[in-house]
């Protein structure tokens, strides 16, 4: 019994020491990571929560980008896998991400797409297992920090970047936003109708990779970003980021990250609101 | 590789009108790279009735000639006016070969006036056309760059549609279809083929296209010319809607409500 309670004040020495080693790279003790993966002209952002869990929100157009960089970073297990919407620049490296990892959960718009890309995603998540979770702007908690679902409106009459499924993560005083594609009609809907979901972040990703009918100034107005990071590639053919867009974000004194540029881009975010951020060109 | 603008001065051209002569440059690069793998027979092929690569290298040519001739004070000849004429009209005796030499050496000749060039004549008037409509020395040579990149930007659009779809047009084979995954900025569409992607001018689809139609690629030949055009499949949009939505109705459900992971 006195070896017992000598081992156990052990590893509580090196647990508050942080001296354990950590089998799995994630946080450090009390911090969420978001890493924004450049996955050229696309999104995929990974949440690590300071409790262990894995969210992929997106997975970018490309198969193996993705992937590659969890699989890089040491992931071993991922818990949900989100598609904000069937976009191929958004779901296009999502079957890999899930034949490998079989996450217990996927959540998706519930937009039925006519893409091989889109039967290939499906397909994958039958076979690993996964459980649907529909968008009901339920709260998904990891540990400490959580992540509120900001549902999309379900007006069929709608394009599909009009019904991305949005998320804020929170972690004390330390938030995130994430809005998929989103252009007016669907900031419209949240203001009207889930405006008690929104609220100020310290990091933002830009919606539709800084389109011109992507962010609008009440969306910007609304998030209030210290940081917006951009998922972008340098060769778009579509103008992206837009001036319109990049003076949005600018004009509410936002610092600009984009992976055209900064590769991928890791915040670090404490408890106490405070974060760090790094890149990896 | 890196844009030939980033590569340095050019010793031997003004550096007034090295942005002129580093477009231009850039516009020679393009060219072959995107044609390369052109075959003889799409040479003058239309797809969704947009220009030919076979008018686009014709005009590219024929456009920067005149513009210098305008430069140097020259009135148009008849060989031009010929020239100008025949732009575009599918002829079988000339070859991708032809017309690329004729670009190269268009090209050359621009590039060496320009080496040439007394920059204080830049702002010398100069008149366009049969209306001698006015501009300056300086003006044509900007055009002359902005027009050849704009073509050469059309021209690779074309290119890249012949491209990817010769093989699924001439083997009739199923994966012939396209979908439209999304449409985005700069009125293009994304198309996807067999999970390949595929970026097109809006303008290139029937009317009536939405995101998730399915589209089928139709060759139509006639004696002077081939013309592609996307057609909306509306039976096989439906097939794929509904076979799609099955799969994701069979998914298993989590319960419903707040989640901890």
């Amino acid at each position: 019994m006195k070896r017992l309670i000598l081992l156990c004040t052990l590893l509580l020495t090196l647990l508050l020491a942080g001296c354990l080693p950590n089998l799995e790279p994630g946080p450090s003790l009390g911090e969420v990571k978001i890493h924004f993966i450049d996955v050229g002209q696309g999104d995929a952002v990974l949440i690590q929560s300071p409790s262990g869990q894995n969210v992929l929100y997106d997975g970018g157009r490309n198969n193996t980008d993705a992937l590659s960089y969890l699989q890089n970073l040491g992931v071993l297990k991922l818990d949900l896998v989100i598609a904000s919407h069937p976009d191929a620049d958004h779901i296009g490296g999502l079957d890999a991400v899930i034949d490998f990892y079989a996450p217990a959960l996927y959540m998706d718009n519930g937009v039925v797409a006519t893409t091989q890309t889109y039967q290939n995603l499906l397909e994958a998540v039958q076979n690993a297992g996964s459980q649907l979770v529909e968008p009901t702007g339920q709260t998904i908690t990891l540990g400490d920090a959580a992540l509120q679902i900001i549902p999309p409106p379900t007006d069929e009459s709608l394009n599909r970047n009009n019904r991305s499924i949005g998320l804020t993560l929170s972690f004390g005083a330390f938030d995130v936003a994430l809005t998929g594609d989103a252009e007016e009609e669907e900031f419209e809907y949240w203001q009207t109708e889930q405006s008690e979901l929104l609220k100020e972040v310290e990091i933002y990703k830009a919606s539709h990779h800084g389109s011109s009918n992507g962010d609008t100034l009440e969306s910007v107005t609304t998030f209030s970003p210290e940081v917006v990071v951009i998922g972008v590639s340098a060769t778009n053919p579509f103008g992206h980021p837009t001036d319109e867009a990049l003076n949005l974000y600018e004009g509410v004194g936002a610092t600009i990250y984009r992976t055209d540029l900064d590769g991928d881009v890791v915040v670090s975010g404490l408890f106490n609101g405070q974060y760090r951020i790094e890149t990896e060109p | 590789m890196i844009e030939v603008w980033l590569r340095g001065p050019l010793p031997d051209t003004p550096t007034l009108v090295q942005p002129v002569a580093h477009a231009l440059m850039q516009a020679r690069e393009e060219v072959h790279q995107y044609v390369k793998d052109i075959d003889g027979a799409d040479l003058w092929t239309r797809p969704a009735g947009a220009a030919s690569v076979g008018f686009h290298l014709q005009h590219l040519t024929g456009v920067l000639d005149r513009l210098f001739t305008y430069a140097r004070n020259e009135s148009l000849s008849k060989s031009q006016f010929k020239t100008f004429e025949a732009e575009g009209k599918a002829d079988d005796t000339i070859t991708l070969d032809d017309l690329l030499t004729a670009f190269d050496k268009t090209v050359d000749g621009a590039l060496e006036t320009l080496q040439n060039v007394d920059v204080n004549a830049l702002t010398n008037k100069r008149e366009v056309g049969r209306a001698k409509l006015p501009t300056t020395l300086l003006g044509l040579y900007t055009h002359a760059a902005e027009h050849t990149m704009r073509h050469v930007g059309q021209l690779l659009v074309t290119a890249k549609v012949l491209h990817d779809s010769a093989d699924v047009v001439d083997e009739e084979t199923t994966s012939s279809s396209f979908t439209i995954d999304h449409f985005d900025d700069n009125d293009l569409a994304v198309l996807e083929s067999s999970a390949e992607s595929l970026i097109v001018p809006r303008a290139f689809l029937p009317s009536g296209a939405k995101e998730g139609g399915v589209l089928r690629l139709e060759k139509k030949q006639s004696e002077t010319e081939t013309n592609l055009h996307f057609k909306l499949d509306v039976s096989a949009t439906e097939a794929v809607l509904e076979s799609a939505s099955a799969l994701r109705a069979n998914l298993k459900r989590a319960p419903s409500g707040d989640i901890e992971l």
